[in-house]
């Protein structure tokens, strides 16, 4: 099943005289339990479409549908509850809220979504332990380092359970071996609990671990491919 | 929710340097500002004092029609007796008023005279014990007078000089004694320091052949917040529909006006709360807000609802004024303590006493201290930073996601 189809998504924008079309007519889906890399050189439109599928930003046309509800007429109340409950993101740096604890930070989520005290406790101590940073719930963003801070930034994305998490060029500011070890992780979760992820990136050592990788050019897809995993 | 609470919080904290100084200005305008409330209470009740309990009395009762000095209550004994078994009366004062000539050593000099009831005015009024030099009235008449110190000056009067009182009677005729000088006073009113002359009501009554008759009578009430109340029961006692009954403020809208006053000073204080607080507020949550655009942005993207980001900002600017309005209350207590306690010396400003709107003050101002009134300023300085957020709160909510996104 598509938990989520793209169709026809454009996005243009407009700066003076010039019209930049940064998305130009993208189709695209992602069936539950991807693990799926965006590639393309910088400008290529991977954050517009990122943002676009997380009902960020507002196509100039075409759909976006994610489990089958398309996003277009949803007020920003609503997008907001689409993306806490059903979709989670990580970006490229500073994705934590500095006063909150890699704990809080993750539990965050959680609360939002209503979860009880004792069960938002259980679930936000497991997650963390399952990227790897069990000892460190305590910690400010800025007690940690670069790469840790971006698996709380993975724990937050999936510890609210959702359908897809989007992450804009998680590793851009790591160095290749932690970058490395990040996607390593995120496939992990997706081979072992079923995570779907959809992440851009530049880095070619970061596209192997993926099974899909889908290019860009130019706001356009220039390619699809299925690897062995 | 605990966790908007705990970021809120958290986030006031992060800047401390301007926290703590929007928190300060906030803290030191209330501060400042219950001290000028409550020296402006006590200024206040001090010429509620003298204006109104010295002068006025909280009713009045008098003749019907114009006040001339054949125009009097009659049987003044009985209707002042008759008052003081009122359970709601205080006080009774009875009063004679007239005009004479005065002349001791040299000068003849015009004079008020007020005739009162030694016995009974100290319970209504002050103004016996004004006297600065000299003896007390007698209870009982003895032709002796107390003189207003400037009157006192133009007479060249001392305690014990004699004078001679001219003037004329109810009936027509002229009268001419000599009286004795007992003391003189200093009133703080100034017509009255200047033309006033005080005597026992028998004396005046005896100088302008009035036998048993009032000019007025002055009351207090037990409870001075519910005088109309009190006018209508001295009114069913009196039995007398031609007699004037009024409350201090229908005898005196002039008075009443100028203690309305109050309100209006108060007002200016709390304006310059409104104002720091206002001000305080704004910078400090635009600030912040314009340095929190990613995070913001994050929030955004995490989930949190444009409400719940005005919710954040909002309690973050409710909790700088609680801390605010805390300091601000710990330091104006201790200002406000000062002031009861000890009170302000404005001796040194001016020389002869302390005026305002012609009455004299006492020099040393104290501080009173109203509930309401600290509770009203304090309230004020939350509501207008709950105000003041609401535009920093609102700019957060609306940011478009993916531009703070892009913010560093
Ligand atoms: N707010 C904007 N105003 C004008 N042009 C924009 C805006 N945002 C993006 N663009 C343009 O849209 C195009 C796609 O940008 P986008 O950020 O999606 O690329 P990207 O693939 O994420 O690039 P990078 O790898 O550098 O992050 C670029 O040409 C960019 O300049
Ligand atoms: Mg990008």
């Amino acid at each position: 099943m598509s938990i989520l189809s793209v169709r026809a998504l454009s996005r243009t924008y407009h700066q003076g005289t010039q019209t930049i079309r940064a998305l130009d007519g993208v189709d695209f889906n992602v069936d539950a339990g991807e693990f799926t890399a965006l590639m393309g050189p910088s400008g290529s439109g991977k954050t517009t479409l990122l943002n676009l599928i997380g009902g960020l930003d507002r196509p100039t046309s075409g759909v976006v549908e994610v489990e089958g509800r398309p996003l277009r007429g949803l007020s920003p109340g609503a997008l907001s509850d689409l993306r806490l409950h059903r979709i989670g993101f990580v970006f490229q740096s500073y994705n934590l809220i500095p006063v909150l604890s890699a704990y809080e930070n993750t539990e965050f989520v959680l609360a939002l979504q209503g979860v009880p005290a004792a069960e938002r406790r259980e679930r936000a101590m497991r997650t963390l332990a399952a990227v790897g940073l069990a000892g460190m719930e305590g910690r400010r963003p800025s007690e940690l380092s670069g790469g840790q801070q971006q698996r709380v930034a993975v724990a937050r994305a999936i510890a609210g359970d959702p359908a897809l998490v989007l992450a804009d060029e998680p590793t851009a500011n790591l160095d290749s071996h932690t970058g490395a070890e990040l996607i390593e992780l995120m496939a992990r979760l997706n081979a072992d609990q079923g995570v779907t992820f959809v992440f851009s990136t530049h880095d070619p050592k970061v596209q192997e671990a993926a099974r899909r990788v889908v290019r860009l050019v130019d706001g356009r897809i220039d390619g699809d491919e299925q690897r062995a995993p | 929710m605990r966790f908007l609470l705990a970021m809120a919080w958290r986030n006031l904290w992060r800047n401390p340097g301007r926290s703590a100084i929007t928190a300060l200005a906030m803290g030191v305008a209330v501060a400042l500002s219950m001290a000028t409330l409550a020296l402006q209470d006590g200024m206040f009740s001090e010429m509620f004092q003298i204006m109104v309990e010295q002068q006025l009395g909280h009713v009045q009762v008098h003749p019907g029609g114009t006040r001339t000095l054949e125009n009097t209550l009659h049987h003044g004994e009985a209707l002042t007796e008759r008052l003081e078994a009122l359970p709601s009366t205080l006080a009774v004062s009875p009063r004679v008023q007239g005009f004479a000539l005065l002349s001791g050593e040299g000068s003849a000099v015009g004079a008020q005279l007020v005739g009162v009831d030694p016995a009974r005015e100290p319970a209504v009024s002050p103004l016996l014990s004004k006297r600065i030099r000299g003896e007390a009235l007698p209870v009982s008449a003895a032709r002796r007078v107390l003189l207003g110190y400037k009157l006192a000056e133009k007479l060249q009067a001392e305690p014990g000089s004699e004078l001679v009182v001219f003037t004329q009677g109810a009936d027509g005729s002229l009268a001419n004694e000599l009286y004795t000088v007992a003391g003189i006073f200093r009133s703080g009113d100034a017509a009255l320091d200047r033309a006033g002359a005080i005597l026992h009501y028998r004396d005046l009554q005896e100088l302008l052949v009035l036998g048993d008759q009032l000019h007025s009578l002055t009351l207090l009430a037990r409870d001075k917040t519910a005088l109309p109340a009190y006018a209508q029961q001295v009114r069913d006692a009196l039995g007398d529909p031609s007699a004037l009954v009024q409350t201090w403020r229908e005898a005196s809208p002039e008075t009443a006006e100028m203690m309305s006053m109050q309100d209006a000073s108060s007002g200016v204080v709390l304006g310059i709360v409104f104002v720091v607080a206002a001000f305080g507020v704004l910078n400090t949550m635009a600030m912040s807000v314009f340095e929190r655009t990613k995070e913001l942005g994050i929030l955004r993207a995490v989930g949190v609802r444009p409400g719940k980001v005005v919710g954040l900002i909002v309690l973050e600017s409710l909790l700088l004024s609680g801390v605010a309005g805390l300091g601000g209350l710990v330091l104006g207590g201790a200002l406000d303590l000062y002031l009861v306690r000890v009170g302000m010396d404005l001796s040194s400003a001016s020389s002869d006493g302390f005026s305002f709107a012609g009455v004299m003050l006492n020099p040393v101002i104290h501080g009173e201290v109203r509930p309401l009134g600290v509770l009203l300023i304090l309230s004020s300085v939350v509501v207008v930073a709950l105000l003041a957020s609401l535009f920093p709160a609102y700019r957060a909510a609306r940011l478009d996601p993916v531009e703070a996104l892009r913010a560093e």
